[in-house]
């Protein structure tokens, strides 16, 4: 199967995906929407639209920025029938909604806390006051929770220009790592390797893998980040940010 | 229900794990569990499991030992050295019951990389989101330690009426081999890579030390791309082939992470993953293109395997009442 083009069957032009294969069991599939948002939008409704259909063979979707990945396994699910399912998806995905509510974050700033904070506002030509300004000011859009281990990844047009990559990736980044890229973030939840740059550290745990749900933030919600002392982070306990939801 | 405390007496590197942790992708958990899908199933066949029972995955570059102080029905699969029970050689791929205070030793293999021992009953393990799939990014999972105590109830096996530890059943033969061909599929930023698929069949690739449950490294000839754009983050399947800053490429296991930004110019083909799992750090392979008809029939032949090898095992276990009747006998 190469590259198709697959529309909602009521006509609607707005709701139309690209399907490219994914090897043989997997599926990367984009919504063609011009609007940035209505592609995050689409790719969500659509994983929700295909959970909620609870196919035999279907062994992962996972929703990202702009485009939906679905695993399956070609033996118990043909490529056909999964796009049959995908477009009967289209017809029905734009009825869900997706809950939206305001998490604040608190966080250090800067120093041993955000070492790239400095690389941040030299390469916007800006103080290191204004980016924190400007990245506190921001309302990110938690896009959805990946990698590594359930990290919020958000986006939000704070600084107007994209952050650049590392490019000398670190080897491991402490959890609650506050990091940007592009016009995205993410707070790390465990200690990994990463090119993002590290503009902050927040006391608060973004996964439970001690209890369910192991992760508390939803696709939608909207972070804004709060500026604390390193004397309020170290009296802040470091709870899993779902016990204050 | 009848339960036993097996003695993990040498564990070298292995874990208790599964067939994957599904369904919580949109929580960011990535789906693990057996690495070599086609060998943990078999191993829970062997016994009259069900193919998702909880197995112990071994790295079988290092000596594995376990005593039984009750007969179980167990099996070993997978890539495995020598097997000894009480100092008597065992074949693998086959049902085994052993007698009381019985000391299975399994040394190291010279290829393929993870054995898989299953026992009759369920073995205890840590299970998280309705799978005890080890995750060691989250620290969820039971990693076995040298003297480890390792629960498995509903255990209870009658001795065989032909008295032999032995049945008549082999699962298929597995070939390891320190050189693996792999079937290949393009990728979605293949037009991004020209040439790519042109001669890769004969490339031979090094398997480098940085490999582990999440991808195997390949090192060799590094693919120039032709644009410089960064990916966004997007979900990635098992098998991808990923190109990261750093040169080389990672050809992704189950325990890979969920989504990343790196291109990906071609997918390791399902009917390989198994294969895939198998492969050693120092070892060589080479990337085969293949198509998706191919990698089905491969997948089928696999499962078609498997299937037959259960009508076997039900037929043996039911003539010769190795189960005891307060058992269920297929968990």
């Amino acid at each position: 199967m190469k590259e198709i083009v697959l529309s909602d069957p009521s006509g609607s032009a707005a709701r139309t995906v690209h399907v490219r294969p994914f090897g043989d069991s997997a599926l990367l599939v984009h919504p063609s929407d011009d609007d940035k948002e209505s592609r995050w939008r689409m790719a969500h409704a659509l994983a929700a639209s295909l959970r909620k259909a609870n196919l035999v063979g279907v062994e992962g979707i996972t929703p990202t920025f702009e485009s939906l990945t679905i695993e399956y396994d070609p033996l118990r699910l043909d490529v056909f029938s999964l796009c049959e399912s995908l477009t009967e998806a289209l017809s029905t995905a734009g009825n869900i909604a997706i809950e939206e509510r305001l998490v604040e974050i608190p966080l250090v700033y800067g120093g041993d806390f955000g070492p790239d904070l400095t690389s941040v506002a030299g390469h916007l030509g800006i103080s290191e006051n204004d980016v924190i300004e400007k990245h506190c000011a921001t309302m990110w859009r938690l896009a959805f929770n990946g990698a590594p281990a359930g990290a919020p990844m958000h986006e939000g047009d704070a600084f107007g220009t994209p952050i650049p990559r590392m490019s000398h990736p670190r080897v491991k980044i402490p959890a609650g790592s506050v990091a940007v890229s592009g016009h995205q973030g993410t707070i790390y939840t465990i200690p990994a390797p990463g090119g993002w740059r590290l503009i902050g550290t927040t006391p608060l745990r973004m996964n439970n893998p001690s209890g369910q749900p192991f992760v508390a933030l939803t696709p939608g919600d909207t972070l804004r980040f709060v500026p604390i002392s390193v004397d309020e982070f170290h009296r802040t306990e470091p709870v899993f940010i779902g016990e204050l939801l | 229900m009848t339960s036993v405390e097996i003695n993990i007496r040498e564990a070298g590197v292995s874990v208790v794990t599964d067939l994957g942790r599904y369904g919580f992708t949109d929580q960011g958990l990535q789906v693990n569990g057996a690495a070599d899908q086609f060998s943990a199933m078999a191993a829970n066949i062997l016994v009259g499991n069900g193919e998702g029972s909880p197995v112990i995955e071994l790295t079988s570059i290092l000596p594995f030992e376990m005593c039984t102080p009750e007969p179980v029905l167990f099996s070993i699969t997978g890539s495995t050295g020598d097997i000894t029970i009480d100092g008597i050689n065992f074949t693998s791929r086959t049902p085994i019951v052993t007698w009381p205070d019985a000391c299975i030793r399994i040394e190291p293999a010279q290829a393929g990389l993870r054995g898989y021992i299953a026992i009759h009953g369920r073995i205890e393990g840590d299970e998280y989101m309705g799978s005890c799939a080890y995750d060691s990014l989250i620290n969820r999972g039971c990693k076995l330690a040298d003297d480890q105590r390792l629960r498995v109830d509903g255990h209870c096996v009658q001795a065989p009426p032909h008295m032999t530890p032995c049945f008549p059943i082999r699962a298929p033969r597995e070939l390891y081999s320190r050189h693996t061909p792999l079937g290949i599929m393009p990728g979605p930023e293949l037009h991004e890579y020209p040439g790519f698929f042109d001669n890769i069949s004969s490339q031979m690739r090094t398997v480098g030390a940085q490999s582990d449950h999440a991808g195997i490294r390949l090192e060799g000839t590094d693919a120039p791309r032709s644009r410089t754009s960064e990916i966004l983050s997007r979900g990635v399947p098992v098998g991808a082939i990923e190109v990261p800053p750093a040169g080389g490429m990672i050809a992704l296991l189950r325990g890979r992470p969920l989504t990343a930004g790196y291109p990906v110019p071609a997918v390791v083909a399902r009917g390989w993953h198994s294969q895939l799992a198998q492969i050693r750090p120092g070892d060589t392979v080479s990337l085969i293109p293949t198509t998706p008809a191919q990698s089905i029939c491969v997948a089928q032949r696999r499962r078609d395997e498997l299937d037959i090898l259960r009508k076997k095992c039900s037929t043996a276990f039911a003539a010769s009442r190795l189960f005891s009747p307060r058992t269920t006998s297929m968990i």
